[in-house]
């Protein structure tokens, strides 16, 4: 019992970020309707400001997190200006959308491999100390409670700001429909610049977490994680905030098992086959996605 | 006619003078074309320092005047392979049209077992740091690393300092690592009370360790790239896991204890070479001003075979041979034996015509400062 309780928060803790790296991806799926995969790369950027903040300039994690948010949301709706907007009003715009953003997928990948020297970095031990914890016989640490606290913190924040606010209300406007919200009065092109800062912030914040719980910062880092918050958006259920969370809690929790009950090498295979049960059996994903409430 | 007869007998001329020369006026280039993993996840632990102490020894090499009788030169080209075994065979095929007749690599045996069979079809002498065994038809590849001879030294080191319950930690996706793990143990009579498999590319292990909590160990191998060690021993000093006794493979190098910090000097491990005075005293010195770093085994090892190239350059000159491959390899194995090494060399590698090496190695641990220092100091 104590084995699989602790296996349990293994696994609840790698899944919170998961959760968070799928729910900035899944914003803008649900928004535009795009398959932007250059998030993968505003999600390893999102390491690499934390390194330069952190190692370089000798920042505490506490006051590098905020500005790695900022700087990946800045990087991303950046990305919006010059790998999207211009190809929302042509034909076949989704695919097109897909193809500018590969390209820029892997434009800033090369980019952070130069700031990188190539080298796989990690953010400094001293930026945030790490303290072991335990609650009877479970064991964890201060970070392992950061990324769960913090995941929280920032569901329920973009909860509130999408259903508590008048961009909140716009924003699931677009994503019904951007032109007849765009009909009706929405500047729908300045609601897609927030959706793409959210989803940047988001990116980055749970890479620099990543980043510290993994002590690994590579160019490729975004790509790792990318099929991992696909299969959480699948689980969860497309454009829904709540069920790409759970659905990267039930992916932690699954890649957790099959490490601890089978063997790593399983682990891929078994998220894998779990993604394939939800599009044959429940596409829609645990969580269904009413159309005017819910979605994004 | 007459024309034709003055050409043969001008070119008769030119042939005879150029037989009558001493072989001593014409000089020698050896191109040797490195692989190097400058960038990517084996840069820092192999592929620089590697690269580091190679260019040394070319430098001590000139220095020391011992290819001067034979005009011999040896010239290094070096292309990054960005830890990427695409990149590396790209990087390969690049030398082989150079026609380069000796090519090294600083280790990966991904990396190694998919150049080893073409330099073996292009006749190139290959010489890898990879661990795992080489396809060698032609017997042009030569492995540089010996898994089993050092390793064997860490299994009876944990058993004779008390441990019972022995677990293993091994990246199974790059071949050298279960080798590593099986060879730590063999012929000790024990045997893992658990095997946890992980791949190259895992950072992180919190089930795994939950896994070994479970199993009660009292101490562990660690199979896996260094920085991945350097994970591990840091999420199991969180885990709460202080006592068990720690225990790495030829791979371990200063990335771990980059890493995990003081948490690491327990670590023992297996090494090529280590840092400690003798016969590698110069050489430490001279790494220390060149690069103002300690070296590591993978410098010792690039310093060590550079020597061994212009060894077998030598002997293939002396022969009156041309170098190519073909003599290269003949010669390597001798060479690797051979009085030059003995007196330049700074560890102990013999190679042999199968393309096996021994190397007996050394046993060491971090000190708490990170330097590696051998075992028992």
């Amino acid at each position: 019992m104590e084995f699989w309780a602790q296996q349990t928060l293994n696994g609840l803790v790698l899944g919170s970020v998961y959760g968070l790296y799928g729910l900035g991806f899944g914003l803008v799926l649900a928004n535009l309707k795009i398959f932007h995969v250059a998030h993968a790369a505003v999600f390893t950027w999102g390491a690499v400001f934390a390194w330069l903040l952190t190692a370089r300039l000798g920042l505490p994690l506490w006051l590098a997190l905020p500005v790695v948010a900022l700087l990946s949301g800045l990087l991303n709706v950046l990305a919006y200006y010059i790998v999207v907007r211009h190809l929302l009003r042509r034909r076949h715009t989704q695919l097109a959308a897909f193809i500018s953003s590969l390209g820029a997928l892997m434009v800033l990948n090369e980019l952070a491999a130069k700031v990188l020297g190539g080298m796989v970095e990690r953010i400094p031990r001293e930026a945030y100390p790490v303290h072991a914890l335990h609650l009877g016989p479970l064991q964890f640490n201060t970070l392992d409670v950061t990324i769960v606290v913090l995941t929280a913190l920032l569901m329920l924040l973009l909860g509130w700001l999408l259903h508590h606010t008048e961009w909140g209300r716009e924003a699931r406007a677009v994503a019904f429909n951007r032109d007849v919200a765009a009909l009706l009065g929405t500047h729908v092109d300045q609601v897609s610049v927030g959706v793409f800062f959210l989803s940047g912030a988001l990116g980055g914040v749970s890479a620099t977490l990543v980043a510290m719980a993994f002590n690994v910062i590579s160019s490729d880092l975004g790509d790792t994680y990318l099929v991992i918050a696909i299969a959480a958006m699948v689980v969860g259920g497309f454009g829904s905030v709540t069920g790409v969370l759970l659905g990267g809690l039930l992916i932690g929790l699954a890649s957790t098992y099959a490490v601890a009950y089978i063997e790593s090498s399983y682990r891929d295979l078994v998220v894998f086959v779990l993604l394939l049960l939800f599009l044959v059996v429940r596409p829609s994903g645990l969580l269904k996605t009413s159309n005017d409430l819910e979605r994004v | 006619m007459p024309l034709i007869a003055s050409i043969t007998l001008r070119q008769c001329v030119v042939f005879a003078c150029a037989a009558a020369l001493p072989l001593a006026t014409l000089a020698a280039e050896v191109k040797v074309g490195l692989l190097g993993n400058l960038t990517g996840r084996a840069a820092a632990s192999f592929g620089i320092p590697f690269k580091n102490g190679f260019e040394l020894a070319l430098a001590d090499i000139a220095k020391s005047g011992v290819l001067t009788p034979t005009k011999t030169t040896i010239e290094v080209q070096t292309l990054d392979t960005n830890s990427e075994v695409t990149k590396a065979v790209t990087a390969f095929n690049q030398f082989a049209q150079q026609r380069l007749p000796i090519i090294v690599s600083d280790s990966q045996s991904p990396i190694g077992q998919a150049v080893a069979p073409l330099a073996n079809d292009a006749k190139i002498t290959f010489l890898s740091g990879a661990g795992s065994q080489l396809e060698n038809k032609g017997g042009f590849a030569f492995r540089l690393a010996d898994l089993k001879s050092s390793a064997s030294g860490v299994g009876k080191h944990l058993i004779a300092k008390g441990a019972k319950r022995i677990a293993a930690i091994v990246a199974t996706d790059n071949p050298s690592f279960p080798t590593l793990a099986a060879a730590t143990l063999e012929g000790t009579g024990v045997s893992y009370v658990t095997t946890q498999n992980v791949t190259t590319k895992d950072t992180n292990f919190s089930a795994v360790i939950t896994n070994l909590k479970s199993a009660n160990i009292d101490a562990l191998v660690l199979s896996v790239l260094p920085e991945q060690a350097g994970n591990i021993i840091q999420q199991m000093m969180g885990a709460g896991m202080q006592n068990v006794q720690l225990a790495g493979t030829l791979a371990i190098s200063p990335q771990t204890f980059t890493i995990a910090g003081k948490a690491a000097s327990g670590l023992v491990f297996p090494q090529a070479w280590a840092p400690g005075g003798g016969r590698s005293t110069a050489f430490e010195a001279a790494y220390r001003q060149k690069y103002n770093a300690v070296p590591t085994a993978y410098s010792g090892v690039g310093y060590h075979v550079a020597w061994m190239i212009a060894a077998a350059a030598l002997e293939v000159e002396q022969a009156g041979k041309p170098i190519n491959g073909d003599t290269l390899r003949a010669a390597m194995p001798a060479a690797s034996t051979g009085a030059l090494l003995k007196k330049h060399g700074i560890l102990e590698i013999a190679l042999n015509a199968s393309g096996d090496s021994v190397s007996p190695g050394t046993l060491a641990r971090f000190a708490d400062n990170g330097d590696m220092v051998g075992a028992g100091n």
